[in-house]
């Protein structure tokens, strides 16, 4: 077994975990601070985690996947949802840009990057927390991509932007229904009833509380000017 | 027939959802938006262990000129509920 502590989303855990590769994985977030909460992980949460896998993507392997899942389902108990997305602040603001695995988002906030320079910094460009309080808060962690962009910071989230392809076209989504339905399949869930129940109303407070949109872009620089111009430059305001 | 247990009824802002927890997470990945009549359905079925034909009387007394369109409706919706295994 190897042990160690990481501090994510305010919150240090103490992981028990079977390989050296996974204290590596969690390089920037390691700390000697007090444990909140213990993580040991088991043989069986690396059996389940290669059938969880068959539906979704496996982050290097099993072991940091399990590990993951072990964090989302212990960290809804302080009211923090895994969000699949990438996350980026500007100039203090965080934003949340998500669509189905695919579709462009990582390519399209790099565009974003390259375009506002010094005002971009990444969060997490893949599975960012959000703690849902008095105050809407992104933070990073490991689990940040292949590409592992992301920095050991967090932001107060001002909107979630909704991706797809197209001729670089935007709205504000006002339907909740719609958006609603849109998180579901964003937000990681819990499987266990009450944890479940409690990620689902926690998603009704982020409905209430955040400015959402729709992006139709294609994968040129013209699009990051318009996701800048039409929407982040007025919610930094 | 009852609601399973491992399915959770939900309410947001615009109307409620029934959604698998558990075990039945890995057979059935989606949501059901419920319309009031989905809704009343669901809560007799956490409530009581109905038959078919039980729930059916239930929805004539509150619709009796609706008869034909009610056994339609209520009928398709417990089909749905079976195929995903959210009544046992």
């Amino acid at each position: 077994m190897v042990t160690f502590k990481i501090r994510i989303a305010e919150t240090t855990l103490e992981i028990n975990a079977f390989n050296e590769t996974t204290k590596k994985y969690c390089g920037d977030f390691l700390t000697n601070e007090e444990p909140k909460y213990v993580i040991t992980l088991t043989e069986e949460d690396l059996i389940n985690e290669v059938t969880e896998s068959n539906n979704g993507h496996v982050y290097v392997n099993e072991e940091i996947s399990a590990l993951y899942r072990k964090i989302a389902d212990l960290l809804i108990e302080d009211d923090i949802i895994v969000f699949h997305g990438s996350s980026f602040k500007v100039k203090n603001s965080g934003f949340i840009v998500t669509a189905r695995s695919g579709v462009g988002k990582s390519t399209h906030v790099n565009l974003l990057k390259e375009l506002l320079g010094n005002d971009f910094a990444y969060i997490n460009d893949d599975k960012p927390l959000l703690r849902v309080k008095d105050e809407l808060t992104v933070y990073s962690n490991p689990w940040n991509g292949k590409e592992r962009r992301g920095n050991n910071t967090s932001a107060s989230l001002k909107s979630v932007i909704f991706l797809n392809r197209g001729n670089n076209t935007y709205k504000k989504l006002d339907n909740k229904e719609e958006v609603y339905f849109k998180l579901l399949s964003q937000i990681y869930l819990p499987r266990d009833k009450a944890k479940r129940e409690k990620a689902l109303k926690l998603i009704d407070i982020l409905l209430k509380r955040l400015n959402f949109y729709e992006i139709n872009v294609n994968m040129d620089i013209s699009s990051a000017e318009m996701t800048y111009e039409r929407i982040i430059k007025n919610e930094i305001k | 027939m009852k609601l399973n247990e491992n399915f959770l009824i939900h309410q947001t802002d615009n109307g409620e959802i029934l959604i698998p927890v558990g075990e039945e997470t890995k057979r059935f990945h989606g949501v059901i938006k419920l319309n009031s009549t989905g809704s009343e359905i669901v809560h007799l079925l956490e409530e009581n262990d109905m038959s078919l034909e039980e729930l059916l009387n239930h929805f004539y007394e509150e619709y009796p000129d609706n008869k034909e369109e009610v056994k339609e409706g209520v009928t398709s919706f417990i089909n749905k509920l079976r195929e995903i295994n959210a009544i046992i």
